[in-house]
């Protein structure tokens, strides 16, 4: 991956964190916060904030799908990564194109079968991929997920196009599923990197994880109505264990970003932008997220592309897989 | 030191940022919903309206909605007693009628007595952009059709406290039985007051089982003038299962009302009531925002291309990217022609040197 597309997919994860803390639980949160004097204004400020983060993700994730277009074009890329980006591009105009025009049972469906052959690409192993199989469990539990989302998504057009209902609706229990896979996908990231993490990460991840889990205890109901909105999960399992894994993760993720930055910063959108995301920029950034996430280990570092003595910079050939 | 494209790519950065916080402060969208979607059915006879078991609605797709329980604001409900909802919408360019069918054990219908609630299921179309999901916000109102089963069974027949206190004693100067239509409206003494205010609860004659109103926000909702009551609603419960119809025609000209119609989507979200378990005003089962979509206009196509012509230029541009790009070396970077390796031409320096080739700098 060259140092221009690190550091965009850099910008992707800090855009993407930032959506997660104050477009999706603090904007959120001030729902149970009552209005009154200056309360009010500083919810009024953290929601005008949280639009403008939000806008932010799908403008960044636009920026990455671009530099990773051009990366594949001017390097080795395989036609199943380039077959994956231009259905990621599809996606990404779909999303825009919803802005404009009512979604119709073809293009909804359309969209959702490019998700899915997204997924598929996203799938199939990487050429270069590493041996940490763990990590790799990971990474496809949470293509599973995106995967089932989309399936569950594709039911309702295809009813419709049919123009008659399925004997029996599979979209609940691929929802459910989906959650599970994502949930499994985030502690398998996080057992991967785990052993690699410094005390610190360590420390870092099991305070979130005390931070998270008490107001699991404490009010489950404002906790499950903010899981739903802010990761997509209807808490299938207790809460508590999210606030595990949800330390596990970020500890995992610290421990993985110390020799694989590439993995760790695909694999980090994607736990950050949540399961089976409705927003077509959270979607956008999850997929690449996903590429991300399968590309070269090898981080090209900036320093590698400073101009050599006779004045013309060298950089090997960055591999899309 | 800071190399040029370094330079450049903080200053892209920057705009980016810049266009976000323009695009946020302004309010232009710049994702939409990938959500669940309702899908409209067009009729092909008569729109069942009038018969939710009618045979047609077997043929109508729907979705399944799942519930949770209400616990931002008080009165909450911790744990949903209804823990889906299963939507239907069909159309035949002049009215919709939605299906909402649920499990229900129990038909309540009945809320004579001070601690029985009656079962109810409601359905709130956004009326503009960015509307809260929590019965609106001074910015995106609601436009709320609220079914209630004790007003279906009004209508099959009025019923009051001495129904169902039969030896109750009465107040020989009031009357237990108010005829409808007859006047005063107020009664003996000014007792009716709700009545005469228009209060669609006190009303002895409503519209129809389902209350037409609006909502901008926690305890802002309004009913609608009875005038503009214009939802209908027809109910059958069987086999512990509800299924109610609501009716609208497509366009009201009122402002209150949601605008519906072909080529429209417009954000909804349902609630739902369980009287036997004590379900009453915000303790209720909701759901998310799904999309209700009426499909293209007809005969205009516009909504096709535009899908088709957008998609289509994107993945043209794409591929011409992916291809194009491999015809060239990267522009400034890897090795100049005729040295792959990457070595570079003696005395060569800068970018011209990348253009001579190797005789030219054998030569020198």
């Amino acid at each position: 991956m060259s140092a221009t597309t690190a550091t965009i997919a850099r910008w992707l994860l800090l855009a993407v964190g930032l959506d997660l803390l104050v477009t999706r639980v603090a904007s959120r949160l001030a729902i149970f916060v009552p209005k009154e004097g200056g309360v009010a204004v500083v919810a009024g400020i953290v929601g005008r904030l949280g639009a403008v983060v939000d806008t932010l993700v799908p403008i960044i994730a636009a920026l990455l799908l671009a530099a990773l277009l051009f990366e594949a074009g001017r390097g080795p890329a395989s036609w199943r990564g380039r077959v994956g980006l231009l259905s990621v591009t599809a996606i990404a105009v779909m999303g825009i194109a919803g802005l404009v025009a009512a979604p119709t049972p073809e293009a909804t469906l359309a969209g959702q079968v490019l998700v899915l052959v997204a997924a598929l690409l996203l799938v199939l192993p990487d050429t270069g991929a590493d041996s940490d199989r763990l990590a790799d469990a990971g990474r496809l539990l949470l293509v599973f997920a995106l995967a089932s989302g989309a399936l569950a998504r594709a039911g309702a057009p295809a009813a419709a196009l049919l123009a008659r209902p399925f004997p029996v609706d599979p979209s609940l229990g691929l929802v459910a599923a989906g959650e599970l896979a994502f949930f499994a996908g985030a502690a398998a990231v996080g057992f991967a990197g785990i052993s690699g993490a410094t005390r610190r990460a360590r420390a870092a991840g099991l305070a979130i994880a005390a931070i998270l889990v008490a107001p699991a205890l404490v009010a489950p109901g404002m906790t499950g109505i903010l899981l739903t909105w802010a990761l997509g999960l209807t808490g299938l399992l207790p809460l508590p264990l999210y606030a595990i894994v949800a330390g596990l993760a970020v500890a995992g993720l610290a421990g993985l970003s110390s020799d694989r930055s590439a993995r760790a910063i695909g694999l980090a959108i994607v736990l950050m932008a949540g399961n089976a995301p409705a927003a077509s920029g959270l979607l956008l950034a999850s997929l690449l997220g996903l590429v991300v996430a399968r590309m070269s280990a090898r981080t090209t570092a900036i320093a590698d592309v400073v101009p050599s003595r006779s004045g013309i910079p060298v950089v090997a050939p960055p591999a899309i897989p | 030191m800071i190399a040029p494209s370094d330079r450049r790519l903080r200053l892209l950065g920057l705009a980016a940022v810049i266009l976000a916080v323009i695009l946020g402060i302004a309010g232009v969208p710049v994702t939409s919903a990938q959500g669940s979607v309702l899908f409209v059915t067009s009729a092909t006879g008569r729109l069942p309206a009038d018969d939710p078991w009618s045979p047609e609605w077997d043929r109508v797709p729907g979705v399944d909605v799942p519930l949770s329980g209400q616990i931002v604001v008080p009165p909450m409900l911790r744990d949903p007693s209804i823990v889906s909802i299963r939507a239907r919408a069909m159309s035949d360019d002049d009215r919709i009628a939605v299906l909402l069918e649920w499990k229900d054990q129990t038909k309540d219908d009945s809320v004579l007595r001070a601690d029985a609630f009656a079962d109810a299921v409601a359905m709130q179309l956004a009326l503009g952009e960015g509307t809260s999901i929590c019965m609106g916000q001074q910015a995106g109102g609601l436009n709320i059709w609220h079914w209630k089963a004790d007003w279906a069974a009004d209508a099959e027949g009025w019923r009051d406290v001495q129904d169902v206190n039969p030896n109750m004693p009465l107040d020989a100067s009031l009357p237990h039985v108010v005829e409808p239509g007859t006047s005063p409206p107020l009664g003996p003494g000014g007792f009716f007051t709700g009545r005469d205010a228009g209060n669609l609860r006190s009303a002895v004659e409503r519209p129809s089982a389902v209350e037409d109103l609006n909502a901008i926000g926690f305890g802002s909702l309004s009913a609608q003038p009875v005038e503009g009551q214009d939802v209908s609603g027809v109910s059958v419960h069987r086999d512990g299962t509800w299924r109610v119809v609501m009716s609208r025609k497509l366009s009201t000209g009122d402002p209150n009302d949601a605008r519906l119609g072909r080529g429209r989507a417009i954000t909804i979200a349902f609630a739902a009531w369980d009287g036997a378990r004590g379900d009453r005003d915000g303790q209720k089962s909701v759901s998310s925002w799904l999309t209700l979509s009426f499909g293209p206009a007809p005969g205009l196509g516009f909504v096709e291309w535009w899908w088709l012509a957008m998609i289509a230029l994107a993945l043209v541009l794409a591929a011409a990217v992916l291809v194009v790009g491999t015809r060239q070396p990267a522009v400034g970077l890897g090795w100049p022609a005729g040295r792959p390796d990457g070595g570079i031409p003696e005395g060569g320096s800068g970018p011209g040197g990348q253009d001579r080739g190797p005789r030219q700098a054998n030569l020198r």
